[in-house]
């Protein structure tokens, strides 16, 4: 695999893990079965972050607030031997997700779980993402306002 | 890309690192008495345990620390991710030094020395020694000891054995060192007049 390639398919199963609820993330690792065993590097732990905004995208960088975001690493050894390093990085004050995000992360670098955890856990949790996300825009659609600027007519 | 070690930091973060830096103190205040740092920590060879929780406990991400360019990439990858600190390339600018191998040592005078107005911007040194039983025989006199109190000192290095006798010349300029030996550690702070017997 190209390392771009690599780099946003990774960017895609992280962006989807940390985004999913909890609860769904748990029940679907759960469904998995027994995990190569895992050490904590970083134990999950909690912290703020500096957000930072541009007014409409392109004005001024300003410093919108700080957001907490939970994290942790780990460090996973498959029973064939292959080892990984799995990171996760969550919003909110939610030390088991970026626990799980983590293991995730990690699972899916080795390649005897990559595919399974794909199928298993990532696709369906981003086509749950994806229908809220619609569901939310069709909401957001139907009270769609346009504006007109009318032209003075010359007097 | 950062490097990421294969051995976790602390197991209890705040616990440990309180309790560390209470071992410290208590070294600082008592010069050449042997303090016990009890903290479990998985540190890279040859970091030892307590020297290991010491660097955890002093470094941030403010803080510029310096190693020599002999130590093993495995230790200055552990400290980095678990720290967060920044790499000096000179000991003159450094906050911090570790050095595990005294021979790696450069002269005591290379590292920050603070100056007169800021006696406080001085490099503390975290070094790593053979033990606290052979070696050299030190009698050591000045704060936080009463009269005199005798030591031995495995230092390895015959320029560190000189240069421990000047470090208290240019009061208040100096550097503080910390000594360690697996579990145990020894202050000898700028402060302490160290002479060889």
């Amino acid at each position: 695999m190209e390392p771009s390639a690599a780099v946003s398919l990774r960017s895609w199963w992280m962006s989807t893990l940390a985004q999913s609820s909890q609860e769904r993330l748990e029940s679907q690792v759960l469904a998995l079965g027994p995990l190569p065993p895992y050490e904590l590097i970083r134990p999950p732990e909690i912290g703020l972050a500096t957000v930072q905004g541009r007014a409409g995208g392109t004005g001024q960088r300003f410093v919108l607030g700080e957001v907490s975001i939970s994290r942790c690493v780990l460090h996973i050894r498959d029973h064939d031997g292959q080892e990984s390093t799995g990171f996760g990085y969550v919003q909110g004050r939610l030390k088991r997700q970026a626990e799980l995000v983590a293991l995730c992360d990690g699972l899916l670098q080795l390649t005897r779980w990559q595919e399974r955890l794909v199928l298993e856990v990532v696709d369906p949790l981003f086509h749950e993402l994806e229908q809220r996300r619609r569901e939310r825009w069709q909401q957001t659609a139907a009270t769609k306002v346009e504006f007109f600027t009318l032209v003075r007519e010359q007097s | 890309m950062m490097q990421v070690p294969t051995l976790p930091g602390f197991q209890d973060p705040v616990h440990d690192a309180q309790s560390t830096f209470r071992g410290l103190l208590q070294a600082l205040a008592y010069p050449g008495q042997q303090e016990r740092i009890a903290v479990q920590v998985s540190a890279p060879d040859p970091l030892m345990p307590a020297c290991a929780a010491a660097a955890l406990t002093l470094m941030d991400d403010r803080t510029q620390v310096w190693m020599p360019p002999e130590e093993k990439l495995e230790i200055r990858t552990w400290l980095q991710f678990h720290t967060g600190c920044r790499w000096s390339d000179r000991p003159q600018q450094a906050d911090f030094a570790v050095v595990c191998d005294t021979t790696a040592l450069p002269r005591l005078r290379e590292f920050a020395q603070g100056t007169p107005e800021e006696p406080e911007a001085s490099t503390t040194l975290l070094i790593q020694t053979k033990g606290f039983h052979g070696g050299t025989e030190f009698m050591l006199s000045g704060p936080g000891i009463s009269e005199q109190q005798t030591v031995w000192l495995d230092l390895g290095s015959p320029t560190l054995i000189e240069d421990l006798q000047c470090n208290s010349w240019q009061y208040p300029q100096g550097v503080d060192i910390f000594l360690f030996s697996d579990q145990q550690i020894m202050a000898i702070p700028r402060s302490v007049i160290c002479e060889a017997i």
